[in-house]
C-alpha cells in the first residue's frame, strides 16, 4: 500500500512539473522579439554602455508586457467577433506602449474587418514604421495593405 | 283658554316663527357652504390627482445631467506612482485613504512600499467592470508587481476608472444618479423608513398618529424637534411642490400624498423618494438621491455601502448641512450612532452589528472643491457635442461622454499657466507695456502624437474672468514657430524644388523682393546679418532672412502643401512672408500639425471625444483613431534633429536649465512686434504648445523663448520622461558635423552637432 502511494505521489509530482514548464514555455513564447538598439555614433554607444539602469524609471519592457497583455485580450475578443471590445483593447495597448507596432497592426485588422479601410490603412502605416526591421511583420502588413487596396477598389 | 293667554301664545309662536327663519337660513347656508367646500375640495383633489399622475407616470421623471469623463488610467509594473501622481488621482476619484487594509470598494491603503486599492465598479462603454482588491508592490517609486488580493493572481495591467470632469445640468442644477430599489441595500431602506416614517407601510399618505406624536414631542421640547410628515408627503413636497412653508402648500401636499398612495404602490413611492431626496451640495449643484450622495460622502456605489454608512445617510435626511460629515463630522457621528441605536432597538441589526458599526470611523473622500474641472476643454467638447445633440438633450438625458483628457496632464497644464504667468508678470513687469490695463493671456495644449488624443487644454488664465478659448477660438500668427515646415519641405527631395541638407549653406544677408505689389525685405530679430550659414544654424537661431531665402528656393506652393499635409487648414497664401509664419491659425491646429514630427511623418487627427453612451449603456458615438502617412520618415527625422539643436544650442537652449532632458525637440516663435510668444515642443510621446500674448494684440516686448518656453518646460517636466529617443529611420545616417561650415567635425573644428542626413547626401569633406 505504501509502495503504491509512493508511486502515485511521484507520478503526480512529475505531471505537475511538466505542466508548469509548458506554461512557462508558453508564457515566454508570447513575449515579442527584442528590438535591436540603433547605434548612431561611438559617443552614443559609450553613453549607452555607461548609462546606469535607473530602477526608478519606468521599464520599457514592463510597458511592453502590459501592452501585449491587452493585445492578447484584444485578439481573444477578435476571435469571438467582438470587434468593439477588440478595438478598445488594442487602443488601450497603444496608450500604454505607443511603440507597440503589433497593437497598431491588430487595430488595423479590426478596422479592416469593420470595413473602415482608410482608417485601417493609416494604422498600418504606423505599424510599418514601428516594425520596419522585422521582415515577418512587414510581410504581414504588406499582405493586409494589399487586401485593403483590393477591397477599396471593389467598393468604388 | 283665556283670551290673554291665547294672545300670549300666539305672540310666542309668532316670535318663534320670526326667530326660526334666521337660524334655518344660517343652517341652510352653512350646509350649502360645506357642500360647496366639499365639491371644491373634490374637484381640487381630482385636479391635483391628475397632476400627480401626469408627472409621476412619466418614464423619465427627472432630468439627468450628462457626465463628461477623462480617459481611464492603466497601471502596470514599471509605472512611476510619483511621476503619475497616483495617490492624488485616487483622492480625486473619491477613494478613501484608510489606516488599515482595504475591505470594501473605494478604499486605498498606502504603507511603506505597498499600496492596496479596492477598485470601484465602473460601467465602461460596452463593459461593466466589477471592482476587486489589488496590491501594488513598490520598488522606490515604481510598481514592481501587481497582485489581485481575492485570488492571489499576478496581473500585468489594471485599469483605474476615468475621472468625472464635469456634469451638464439643466437650470435645476440637481446632481443625481438614478438607482433601482433592488440595488439598494435592505438596511439602508429600513434605516430611512425607521427614522423618517416608521409607519410608512401602515398609513395611506398622511399619518394622523405621526402628526399627534410630533406635536406632543415638539410641545414637550418647546421647539420643533420632530416632523409629522410622511415619506410620501416629503416626496410630494420636493417632487411636485416647493419647500416654501405655507398653509396652501401644506393642504395641497396632504391631498397629493393621499392621491399618490391611492394610485401607486409603496415600492414605487419609496423608489421615487430615494432618488429625489436632497442630501447636500456639491458646489453650485445640489446632490439629490441616495446614489449620488453615496458617491459624495463615501466615494462608493450605493450597492456597496455598509450598515454604518446607511445609518449616516438616513440620519442626514433631516438636515443635510447639520449632519454633513465634511463640515460637521462630530454631529454626523452622533446622529449616525443615534440611528444605529434605533436600528438595534427595532431589531433591524444585531448587537454585534451595532457595536461594529458604532466603532467604524467616519472617513470621507477628499472633497472635490471645484465645480467643473478643465472648463475650457469642457466648452470645446460642448461645441462639438452641440453639433450632434441639442442643449436640452445634453442637460436631461444622462449621457456619458468619455474623452481623451488626461487629468494629471490637465492639472499640470493649469498649474503651469497660472504659475508661469504670475512669474512672468513679476519678473518682467518693467518690460510689459506701461499703463496697460489688460493681463497677459495664455494657451497650453498637449496632444499624444501616436493616437491624436488631446491630453490637456487650458484656453486662458482664468475661466471665471474670460471664457474665450485661446487654444481653439483664437487666430494668431505663429511667426517663427512655422519655420520647421519650411525646413521640412527643404529636406524632402520629393517636395522641394532643390535638394537641401542640414549642412547646406544659405546666405543670411539682407534682400528685397516684390510681393503683392509691394517690396518686402525681412529683418532678423537682432537686426544683424550673419553672412553664410548652414541651414541647421539658421533654424536653431531662427534667422528670418536665411529662412525667407530658403523658402523662395524651396518653392512657396510646396511649403503651403507641406502645411496642408501636416493639418493646417487655416488660410495660407504662397507669399514669401509665409516662411515667417505671417498667417493666422489656432494654437490647437498648430500643435496638431507638429505631431507629425514625433510620429515619423504620420498624421493622427486630433480627437477629444472617444465615446458617447446613453444612460442605459447604448453607444451613440464612437470615434475611431484616424491616421495617415503624409511625409516620408527621413526628412521628418532630419527636421526633428535640427529642432533638437534649437534646444541644445539655439534660441531655446535655456530649456536645459529648466530641467528639460535630451530627447526633446521644438521651436520658439515670436510674431512681428512681439505680439505672440510661442514654444511648440515634443518628445516621442507628447507634443505641447504654449502661447502667450495679449488678447488685443498689444506688443509684449518679449520673445517666445522668454515667455512661452518656461510654461512649456514646466508642463513637460511634470508630465513626461525624456528617456525615449526619436527612432532613426531606414536610409538615414547620423554624422558629427561642424555647425559653422557643415563639414565633418575633426580636430580642426572640435565643436560638433549630431545631424541627420538621407544616406548618400551626408557631407564627405572634413573641416580644414
Amino acid at each position: 500500500m505504501k509502495f503504491f502511494l509512493s508511486i502515485l505521489l511521484i507520478v503526480s509530482i512529475s505531471i505537475m512539473m511538466t505542466s508548469c514548464s509548458k506554461e512557462l514555455h508558453t508564457k515566454y513564447k508570447k513575449l515579442p522579439p527584442k528590438q535591436p538598439t540603433v547605434k548612431t555614433s561611438p559617443e552614443q554607444d559609450k553613453k549607452d554602455k555607461t548609462q546606469e539602469v535607473d530602477e526608478q524609471v519606468p521599464n520599457v519592457s514592463s510597458k511592453r508586457i502590459a501592452s501585449m497583455k491587452l493585445v492578447e485580450e484584444g485578439n481573444s475578443y477578435f476571435e469571438k467577433e467582438n470587434l468593439l471590445q477588440a478595438e478598445k483593447s488594442f487602443r488601450n495597448a497603444i496608450e500604454i506602449d505607443w511603440t507597440n507596432g503589433q497593437a497598431y497592426y491588430y487595430l488595423a485588422m479590426t478596422h479592416f474587418k469593420k470595413g473602415e479601410f482608410e482608417t485601417a490603412d493609416g494604422l498600418l502605416d504606423k505599424a510599418e514604421s514601428l516594425l520596419n526591421k522585422d521582415k515577418v511583420w512587414i510581410e504581414k502588413i504588406s499582405v493586409l495593405k494589399g487586401e485593403i487596396n483590393t477591397k477599396s477598389v471593389d467598393n468604388i | 283658554m283665556p283670551r290673554y293667554a291665547r294672545i300670549r301664545q300666539e305672540e310666542v309662536v309668532k316670535k318663534k316663527k320670526q326667530e326660526k327663519p334666521f337660524f334655518s337660513t344660517f343652517i341652510k347656508f352653512a350646509l350649502i357652504a360645506v357642500f360647496a367646500i366639499i365639491v371644491a375640495t373634490i374637484y381640487h383633489a381630482d385636479k391635483l390627482g391628475k397632476e400627480v399622475e401626469e408627472k409621476f407616470n412619466k418614464p423619465e421623471k427627472w432630468n439627468l445631467p450628462s457626465r463628461i469623463y477623462s480617459d481611464a488610467e492603466h497601471i502596470y509594473p514599471g509605472y512611476n506612482i510619483v511621476q503619475k501622481g497616483l495617490i492624488s488621482k485616487l483622492d480625486r476619484l473619491g477613494y478613501r485613504g484608510m489606516q488599515e487594509r482595504v475591505a470594501s470598494p473605494g478604499e486605498y491603503f498606502a504603507y511603506e512600499n505597498i499600496i492596496e486599492i479596492f477598485l470601484h465598479d465602473f460601467d465602461y462603454p460596452e463593459e461593466k467592470l466589477k471592482g476587486y482588491p489589488v496590491r501594488l508592490d513598490l520598488n522606490s517609486n515604481a510598481i514592481s508587481k501587481i497582485t489581485r488580493l481575492d485570488d492571489s493572481s499576478d496581473l500585468s495591467v489594471i485599469k483605474l476608472e476615468p475621472e468625472l470632469i464635469a456634469s451638464l445640468f439643466d437650470q435645476s442644477m440637481e446632481d443625481r444618479t438614478l438607482v433601482n430599489l433592488n440595488d439598494v441595500p435592505q438596511y439602508l431602506l429600513e434605516a430611512i423608513i425607521l427614522i423618517e416614517d416608521e409607519r410608512f407601510f401602515k398609513h395611506h399618505g398622511v399619518d394622523p398618529y405621526g402628526i399627534i406624536r410630533a406635536m406632543a414631542a415638539n410641545i414637550t421640547a418647546g421647539s420643533i424637534v420632530q416632523g409629522g410628515s410622511t415619506l410620501t408627503q416629503q416626496l410630494v413636497k420636493n417632487f411636485f411642490l416647493h419647500p416654501r412653508k405655507s398653509f396652501i402648500r401644506k393642504f395641497n401636499e396632504i391631498i397629493m400624498a393621499i392621491q399618490l398612495e391611492r394610485k401607486h404602490s409603496k415600492a414605487e413611492i419609496l423608489q421615487a423618494y430615494v432618488n429625489e431626496i436632497y442630501l447636500g451640495q456639491r458646489g453650485a449643484s445640489s446632490v439629490s438621491g441616495i446614489a449620488e450622495a453615496c458617491r459624495l460622502y463615501f466615494g462608493k456605489d450605493v450597492k456597496q455601502i455598509s450598515i454604518a454608512e446607511s445609518a449616516q445617510l438616513a440620519g442626514m435626511i433631516k438636515s443635510p448641512y447639520k449632519y454633513n460629515s465634511f463640515v460637521n463630522p462630530k454631529s454626523a457621528k452622533e446622529r449616525r450612532d443615534f440611528v444605529l441605536k434605533r436600528m438595534m432597538d427595532s431589531d433591524l441589526i444585531t448587537k454585534q452589528e451595532y457595536e461594529k458599526a458604532v466603532a467604524d470611523q467616519i472617513i470621507t473622500p477628499k472633497l472635490k472643491l471645484r465645480g467643473n474641472s478643465a472648463p475650457y476643454f469642457v466648452d470645446f467638447l460642448k461645441q462639438q457635442l452641440n453639433q450632434l445633440y441639442p442643449e436640452d438633450v445634453l442637460q436631461s438625458e444622462g449621457l456619458r461622454i468619455f474623452t481623451t483628457l488626461d487629468m494629471g496632464a490637465q492639472l499640470a497644464a493649469e498649474r503651469s499657466v497660472a504659475d508661469g504667468l504670475n512669474e512672468l508678470e513679476k519678473k518682467f513687469s518693467w518690460k510689459l507695456p506701461k499703463g496697460y490695463e489688460g493681463n497677459l493671456e495664455s494657451c497650453l495644449v498637449a496632444i499624444s502624437p501616436s493616437n491624436g488624443y488631446i491630453r490637456a487644454l487650458v484656453g486662458g488664465r482664468d475661466y471665471s474672468v474670460s471664457q474665450f478659448n485661446r487654444c481653439t477660438q483664437a487666430q494668431r500668427q505663429p511667426g517663427s514657430a512655422f519655420k520647421p515646415f519650411v525646413y521640412l519641405t527643404a529636406f524632402d527631395p520629393n517636395r522641394s524644388n532643390k535638394q537641401f541638407t542640414p549642412s547646406s549653406l544659405i546666405d543670411d544677408t539682407s534682400f528685397e523682393i516684390e510681393a503683392g505689389g509691394k517690396m518686402w525685405s525681412p529683418k532678423n530679430y537682432d537686426n544683424e546679418q550673419h553672412g553664410t550659414v548652414t541651414l541647421m544654424t539658421a533654424l536653431e537661431n531662427s534667422y528670418n532672412i536665411a529662412t525667407a531665402k530658403l523658402a523662395l528656393e524651396v518653392g512657396l506652393e510646396e511649403i503651403v502643401q507641406t502645411a496642408r499635409d501636416a493639418g493646417i487648414k487655416s488660410r495660407l497664401s504662397p507669399v514669401p512672408s509665409i516662411a515667417l509664419g505671417s498667417f493666422e491659425t489656432s494654437p490647437l491646429e498648430l500643435a496638431s500639425a507638429y505631431s507629425i514630427f514625433p510620429n515619423e511623418g504620420i498624421r493622427a487627427e486630433p480627437i477629444s471625444v472617444m465615446h458617447v453612451v446613453t444612460k442605459d449603456g447604448k453607444i451613440l458615438e464612437r470615434k475611431p483613431l484616424s491616421m495617415k502617412r503624409q511625409f516620408d520618415s527621413a526628412p521628418v527625422f532630419i527636421t526633428t534633429q535640427a529642432m533638437k539643436g534649437v534646444l541644445e544650442r539655439g534660441t531655446a537652449r535655456s530649456a536645459k536649465f529648466m530641467g528639460i532632458g535630451d530627447n526633446a525637440a521644438g521651436k520658439t516663435g515670436t510674431s512681428s512686434d512681439y505680439k505672440d510668444g510661442w514654444f511648440v515642443g515634443f518628445t516621442q510621446n507628447m507634443v505641447a504648445l504654449a502661447w502667450i500674448g495679449f488678447d488685443d494684440n498689444t506688443s509684449m516686448g518679449m520673445s517666445g523663448a522668454t515667455v512661452a518656453l518656461p510654461l512649456w518646460s514646466s508642463f513637460m517636466k511634470e508630465t513626461t520622461t525624456f528617456e525615449d529617443r526619436f527612432d532613426l529611420p531606414k536610409g538615414v545616417v547620423m554624422v558629427k558635423v561642424d555647425p559653422v561650415s557643415g563639414l565633418i567635425s575633426n580636430e580642426n573644428c572640435p565643436a560638433f552637432a549630431q545631424e541627420a542626413y538621407i544616406e548618400g547626401t551626408e557631407p564627405k569633406e572634413e573641416c580644414k
